[in-house]
């Protein structure tokens, strides 16, 4: 359900559409519309829903009006804070960026992994929708059209946990297997197969394990995952050109 | 693949000249080699391809965007290299390929001082075909499948094969150490038979020649 600002409030008919989005922030593209267009209403209930276990559950309401487009905050579906908890949270955030940035951390860029959007056109199997080109021009190996969303700048501390460098099972070719523990922002939340890149080395990482978060009431403040660095070899690599290309 | 050229004989400079060992021979060295550059033409020619996705090998093989090797090659700087196709030449089996089924004893000729001698033997070939998703491996390892029945007639034929067949695929399976691998293995079952002719000099053993069905091979070291 959603009010409208009457003091401020355009000429009628107001059109309103719920949207949806994985991260919370970026350009249109990441937004999608889970509503029809509900003219001069102000709730909707979803008849039927799939959810997965990720906490990726941002919403906001557009509406057009008097030929003009409007947005709602967004809001979060696991959490709220009042005014207090909200300003504690802030402050915790911006101490810990300082930390990062002035002591112990490096820069990076975070790549969201799309989960909706246009499915891939080129490697997509035609009847069991599997992705069939893990490296592809197009979708980058995730099924959706240009793949990874962002880069969302932001500051990170790397703790290097384990190097195995052996041969594989049956010594079918080597494994170097590089995992690191990293200490971010709680936003954006990270879910398995986004990818971080550390600003100066270009190194990239992709994201494994969700090993803690320190949150308020739900709300993240600090995030802790496990990462294991890709090869230059693999299309994540391209992150930034494929986006650019597309 | 012709047939290579005779090995030259390299003089020492002393009484008996050394020559090194024929490579005519179906060795496993030489198998792995003969597989390895058996995938290698199936995938240099995108047009051939089942599918316009699958990537094509080019030489050198380092720089190529399908890798295709030999397992148990330890590789230094950038290992990830996917999709990837790995040979794997499992055991050989051999068994007596004589006239009585004892030993490998063909025959004899005394007055030449020759003893022909022959064996068969059985093995069995794993294209292993590394991705980084389900999907793919199954798309590469169906594409090698496709190349091995199409061909193992004229691979029988050209390289006197007694049996080569595709024995099966198997279903891809995620590789225990790399959660984000696939792997999917086509298994190749063949047999050939191997003759040799040992040239005997009473008292001492001057004489060796190997004939091993090759006749551009043929060479003897005296």
């Amino acid at each position: 359900m959603w009010t409208v600002n009457t003091a401020a409030a355009p000429a009628q008919p107001w059109s309103f559409v719920v949207q949806q989005s994985p991260t919370g922030v970026g350009t249109d593209t990441t937004w999608f519309d889970i509503s029809p267009v509900l003219v001069n209403k102000h709730s909707y209930i979803e008849q039927i829903r799939k959810f997965n276990k990720d906490p990726n559950l941002f919403f906001r309401v557009r509406c057009v009006a008097g030929g003009k487009t409007y947005y709602s905050p967004v809001i979060d579906a696991y959490g709220e804070l009042n005014r207090n908890e909200y300003i504690l949270a802030k402050e915790m955030m911006r101490k810990r960026q300082l930390a990062f940035s002035r002591l112990e951390g490096v820069s990076i860029q975070i790549w969201k992994k799309m989960q909706r959007g246009v499915p891939c056109p080129r490697c997509l199997d035609p009847v069991t929708a599997e992705v069939r080109d893990s490296s592809c021009e197009v979708c980058a190996g995730t099924g959706w059209v240009v793949g990874f969303d962002g880069p969302y700048p932001g500051c990170a501390k790397f703790s290097t946990t384990a190097t195995h460098k052996k041969f594989a099972d049956n010594a079918e070719g080597v494994d170097d297997d590089r995992l690191h523990k990293v200490e971010l922002l709680g936003f954006p939340r990270l879910i398995r197969d986004d990818v971080i890149t550390e600003c100066k080395s270009d190194r990239r990482y992709t994201v494994d394990i969700i090993e803690r978060m320190v949150e308020i009431r739900r709300i993240p403040i600090i995030q802790f995952v496990m990462v294991h660095e890709l090869s230059r070899d693999q299309i994540e690599h391209s992150l930034g050109h494929l986006a650019v290309a597309q | 693949m012709s047939a290579p050229a005779p090995i030259p004989e390299v003089w020492n400079g002393g009484d008996f000249p050394l020559a090194p060992v024929h490579t005519g021979r179906r060795t496993p060295i030489i198998l792995r080699s003969f597989f390895v550059e058996l995938a290698r033409q199936f995938y240099v020619d995108p047009a051939m391809q089942l599918s316009p996705l699958i990537k094509t090998w080019s030489a050198p093989n380092d720089k190529s965007h399908l890798w295709i090797d030999v397992t148990g090659r330890w590789v230094d700087g950038n290992v990830s290299r996917r999709p990837a196709l790995l040979v794997d030449v499992g055991d050989l089996q051999f068994s007596p390929g004589g006239v009585q089924g004892i030993d490998n004893r063909m025959g004899s000729n005394l007055a030449r001082g020759e003893v022909y001698q022959a064996r068969v033997a059985t093995g069995s070939v794993v294209f292993a075909h590394l991705a980084l998703n389900d999907a793919e491996s199954v798309l590469y390892a169906t594409n090698t499948l496709d190349f091995l029945d199409a061909y193992a007639y004229v691979i029988r034929t050209d390289f006197k094969f007694e049996r080569f067949q595709a024995r099966g695929i198997f279903k891809p399976s995620m590789r225990k150490d790399q959660p984000r691998e696939w792997e999917c293995r086509v298994q190749v079952d063949f047999q050939f038979q191997e003759t040799c002719q040992l040239k005997l000099e009473a008292p001492q053993l001057k004489q060796i020649t190997l004939d091993t069905g090759f006749p551009a091979q043929q060479f003897n070291m005296t």
